[in-house]
This record gives structure tokens, sequence and C-alpha cells, in this order.
């Protein structure tokens, strides 16, 4: 192996660990970026590199699937006053403005990851996945999925993605999922055999045999969105953009599109970005998150690391028999306040270093008729970091 | 390409899902049609008093503007002011930009499957008409002028659907076309020969016609099938045709690519 393309063999091994253990927000990738040419990425498929290290030791990295680096999207909008005067205002004098949707951000996902793309409504989630989906041309930066450049939209990136929104459907409503889904097979030249193989595999695995044959638009949501989920997935896509699955749906159905997930992910092995505002789809599925606020990654690493990063303090609960009680703890702990729910309880929130010495102090003071130690919940530090609101 | 017939074919089979709708809009539209226009070209007879047009008695006048009419239906059918435009505008064009395939392709063969769905019903329904009103005067068509029609008809709908898809990506820019829409459609009716018959115009308003891809919307397949066109006339027209058909696609195809740049989703 040429010492050039060694080296870019040894750069990616540190890229692939240093996002594996999300180092941190706007990390750069050392990678040097590979042209995006189907030349370059003729077995685009493999997502493993094998190299020889200068002392003659055997490598083996992952590709990640997903690179991206410094990619932003700006929207040119036009502002109207309210009201018919402002209307007719508007068809002579526009008023342009420039909306940042996503700010620069740099990120790498790698082959059997599922990553979590969060934010508040507007945050520029929908605007990244549809940039990587090849929908939206970015205003500047570059984004490498499977070695194509998603905006050029050659026929063999298509192949390899897949699209899940979970408000639109791609399903014809009038006709019964099965005609869809010939559709599917025809337009992804999938050879009709591993059709029928991976459709049973679907049917069986999201229990749809019976619905195959009803009309799309007399199924109730959930059967819709896994239908869904089968023609986005038939073709077997390397990387999968899933936007918002589970909106709308009850309890059961999110369980069942959860574990489908799950189960695709182990046996596929796609890389996959999931968008999604209910906590129990992200804890279920995603290692590492993405978090953006107002267009920007405020947050880019494992789940397991946002409390220990974030969750520096701790709140006790104190439960107190009467005012005695309460003053002699106040004289102590003066920080410590009434509880609005229940008089009978002071709630103080101190760092975590400090919860045995302060805990020790107050006991020193009074006796206590109960005592509480909460963490911050993950859901408490994702929506603060997502708001920019201050944890308690 | 065996997508594009599945495409064509689960359209049609849309369209036959629900195929009450279109038998009672085509019943009114001949009813109504037929009406205006017995009332209208009899009191044009009338002030000429009551001497026929060259080649078009009264019953040949009305029966070649239930022609143009349904001809403009089987064109039409759902993409008067849907189709690429809404996609556009709805964000639906989403989940068209993920398929390997070509969007027009996909575009053109839903609308040459409700095309051809309309085809088959307006022709009973014209059939119908034609022998219980016009047979006296015009005899049913021969073989020949069925040929050339259904010809001329199939690169009607293809250059309605490409005219109508270079304006649409319009959308890209104005977010909603359907006024000029409207205004193409009355292009159409004036320049295509909807309204009136192209023979009834001066003669260097037909010749100037003849090279512009308005009357193989309406005014050359109803004349085909009216017997009223050579072989000669139908392979130039055919000629005029495939170069607008060239012009258009390549038009539509770079305002597509340079306004997909400017495209957001939004909607979707």
């Amino acid at each position: 192996m040429p010492t050039n393309e060694l080296k870019d063999v040894l750069e990616l091994t540190v890229s692939s660990e240093d996002c594996k253990h999300g180092t941190g927000v706007q990390q750069k990738s050392s990678t040097r970026r590979e042209p995006c040419h189907h030349a370059a990425h003729s077995n685009s498929s493999q997502s493993m590199k094998i190299g020889v290290m200068m002392n003659g030791t055997r490598t083996e990295e992952r590709h990640n699937v997903i690179r991206v680096s410094n990619l932003s999207k700006t929207y040119r909008i036009h502002e109207k006053d309210p009201g018919l005067l402002g209307s007719i205002k508007g068809l002579f004098n526009r008023r342009w403005i420039d909306r940042h949707a996503l700010r620069p951000i740099s990120f790498e996902v790698a082959p059997g990851e599922i990553v979590g793309l969060l934010g508040a409504n507007g945050a520029g989630k929908t605007t990244l996945i549809k940039m990587l989906a090849g929908i939206m041309h970015p205003s500047s930066g570059t984004a490498d999925v499977q070695g194509f450049v998603p905006w050029q939209r050659k026929a063999q990136f298509k192949h390899q993605i897949a699209l899940i929104l979970g408000q639109k459907s791609q399903l014809w409503p009038d006709l019964p999922a099965a005609d869809s889904l010939l559709l599917l097979q025809e337009i992804y030249r999938i050879d009709l055999k591993d059709y029928h193989k991976r459709l049973d595999y679907f049917l069986d695995t999201l229990d749809l045999r019976k619905l195959l044959k009803t009309q799309i638009r007399r199924l109730s949501l959930g059967e819709r969105m896994k239908f869904e989920l089968v023609a986005a997935l038939l073709h077997q896509p390397k990387v999968i953009f899933l936007d918002e699955p589970t909106i709308g749906l009850d309890i059961g159905s999110q369980r069942a599109i959860r574990n489908f997930l799950q189960d695709y992910r182990r046996n596929f092995q796609p890389a996959m970005i999931l968008t999604s505002h209910y906590m129990e789809d992200v804890t279920a599925l995603c290692e590492r998150l993405l978090i953006l606020r107002d267009g920007e990654l405020v947050f880019s690493g494992k789940l397991a690391d946002i409390t220990s990063r974030y969750a520096q303090t701790r709140k006790i609960r104190l439960g107190v028999k009467d005012d005695a009680m309460k003053a002699a703890i106040l004289s102590v702990c003066p920080v410590a306040k009434d509880d609005g729910e229940d008089a009978s309880t002071l709630i103080l929130s101190v760092p975590k270093d400090d919860v045995s010495e302060t805990i020790f102090k107050i006991l020193s003071a009074a006796p206590l008729v109960d005592l509480a130690i909460e963490e911050d919940d993950l859901a408490s530090i994702i929506d603060a970091l997502q708001t920019a609101r201050e944890l308690a | 390409m065996r997508w594009f017939y599945q495409v064509m074919s689960g359209q049609i089979r849309m369209r036959l899902a629900y195929p009450w709708g279109f038998w009672i809009g085509l019943g009114l539209e001949v009813f109504v049609v037929a009406s205006i226009n017995w009332y209208l070209w009899s009191a044009v007879l009338e002030s000429r008093g009551g001497q026929a047009f060259p080649g078009y008695t009264l019953r040949i006048l009305v029966l070649y503007s239930l022609i143009t009419s349904l001809l403009r239906k089987v064109q039409v059918n759902t993409d008067q002011f849907g189709g690429i435009g809404d996609d556009i505008y709805s964000g639906s064009l989403n989940k068209y930009l993920v398929y390997p395939v070509s969007y027009f392709g996909f575009r053109y063969a839903m609308h040459l499957g409700g095309s051809l769905v309309s085809l088959v019903q307006s022709s009973l329904a014209l059939l119908l008409f034609w022998v219980l009103f016009a047979l006296q005067d015009m005899p049913l068509p021969g073989a020949s002028s069925l040929i050339q029609f259904l010809v001329l008809v199939l690169l009607g709908i293809t250059i309605r659907f490409i005219m109508n898809a270079t304006l649409q990506t319009m959308a890209f820019w104005f977010e909603q076309v359907w006024s000029l829409l409207i205004l193409f459609s009355f292009l159409i009716m004036l320049l295509g020969g909807q309204l009136i018959p192209l023979d009834l115009y001066p003669a260097w308003a037909r010749e100037v016609l003849f090279y512009t891809p308005f009357p193989i919307l309406a005014a050359w397949p109803a004349e085909a099938l009216l017997g009223k066109m050579s072989w000669l006339t139908f392979f130039q027209v055919c000629g005029v045709a495939c170069v607008w058909l060239v012009v258009f696609n390549v038009i539509a195809r770079f305002s597509f690519a340079r306004g997909v740049r400017n495209y957001s989703g939004i909607g979707a």
C-alpha cells in the first residue's frame, strides 16, 4: 500500500475513535476526505478497510458512511407586514432576510450506528436530514454519504439510502400496499426472489401479512407507518434517515416500530440518523446524540455521557416534622427552600461533590423525617440543552 | 423501464377505483359544451344567412368543439393545477427526489396512465354523441383517420405534459403558478383552435400557427378525426411536434435542475 494511502487509513482510525467517543461539540475530523466520485467508491457498500502499518501489523477500521464537514444552510425568506396594507406593500417592496437554519456542523456516523438528532421544533433537524438525503442543497460545507455527494442525487446514491418522513407518506393511498411495494421492487430493481424473501421478513416481523391487500388509506396510522418502513427498507439501504417515525402513534405502535428498528439494525447494520421528540425512542435506539439548538450543534456525544457531563448538581428533598425543625435546617443551610407543593418538605440543589457534606451538616442540626437525593433525568438535561434553559 | 409501466398501471388502477366522478363530469361537459356550441354556431350561421362554412356544417362544428373539449380533458387529467407545481409547493417532491428514477419520467408515467383512462372514457362518450347527433353530416372515422388521431393525441398528451412541466417548475421561484397555467389554457383556446377550427382563421394565421406547439393540443387531432388531414400534413405536424417536444424537454430539465437548488422541501 502506498505511504499516502496508508496515512489515510491511519488517520481514519483516529477519526473513527474520536467519533465513537464523541469528544465534544463541533469536533473536527482529521480524515482527509476522499474524492466523491464513483470510481473511488466503486465498492462503496464495503464498510471495512484493511491496511498494513509500517511495522507490518494489519489494521482494520470502519469507514464512516456519513461524513459531514461544516455543513450549513441559510434560507432567504421575505417578511411581510400583517394586514391588507402589508400585502399591498409586499407587492412592490419585498423585504428579504436570511434565516440560518443550520450553522456549520461537522460529524460522522459509522455503519450499524444509530445517531439521535435532537432539537426543539425549528432547530434544523429536518433541514440537516434533507440535505443528507440529497433533497436540499446546502449553503456551504461538504457531506459524503456512502462515498457520494448527496445533493448530486446520483442513482447509485439513491439505491443506498432511505428517507422516512413520519408525516409524509410515500405509498399510494388509494391502492393496497402490495401495489406500492411492487412498484418499489421495480424502481429499485430488486430481484424478484430477494423481494419475496425480504417482504416475508418484513410482513412477519411487523405482523402485516393480513393487511397487504388493504387500501393504504383504510389503515390505521400505526399500520400505515409500518408499511412506510417496509417501503423504505425494501431495497436494504446502507444509510437510513428517520424523521420522527413514531410521531402521533399510540404507545404499542411506537414500541413495535422501535423493536423492529433494533431488530433491523442487528441484522443489516445500516447507519441511521433518527429524529424524534419521544425520549423512549432516543433511549431505546440511540447510542450517540447530536443536539441542535437554533441551528447550532450544542452536544455531540454518547447518550451515557450526557448525564455524567451535565448532571453536575443533585436535588435534595428533606422531609421535616414542624416549623422548629425547618428553622434549624435553614440556620445551617439557608439555600434550602420550601417545596411549593408540600409544606413539610424543604428542597435544595447542591453540586454533586458536596452532597454528603451538606447532608451531614443538616443531620447534625436536626433529625429528618425523610430524605431523597435526585439526579436530573435525561429528558430534563436534553430539554435544557435544546432550549438553553438552566438546569435546576 | 418496467417501473414506468408499473407507475402507469398504478395510476390507471387508481383512476378506475373512482370512475363515477369522471363519468358524471364527462356527461355534464358533453351536455354543456354541445349545448353552448349549438346555440353559438346556430347564431353565427344565421348571421351568415344560413350559409355553412366550407367543410363545416352546424353539426360538424358542434362535433369539432366537443372533440377539442374532450382532448383538453384527456391531456390535462389531474395535472391542470396539481402535478409538478403542487409537488414543489407542498413539499411532496421530497419523496420523488429519493427514488433512483427520473422525476419527470415518474410524473409522465402517472400523467400517461391518467390520460389513457380519460381517453377511453371520452372516446366512448364521443362515439355515442357522434352516432346520435352528427352521423348524418359526418360518417364515423375510418382506420387511417383513427391512426392519425391516436398518434396526434399521444403527441398532444406528451407536449401538454412537458409544457405544463416547464411552467410548473417556475414554482421553485414563485411558489404558486396556477395563474400561469390558466394563461396557458387561454393561449391553447385561442392559438390551438380549441374553440374555433383553424380552417376558419385567416390563411396567414393558420400558416404561422402551423409552426407553433398549440394546434397539436386541439386542432390537429380534431381535424385528423374528422378526416380533414392528409398524410403529408400529418407527417409535417408530427415533425413540428417532435421539435417542440425536444425544445420543451430541454427547457423543463434545465429549469428543474436550476430550480431544485432553491428547493427547501417545506411542507413535508
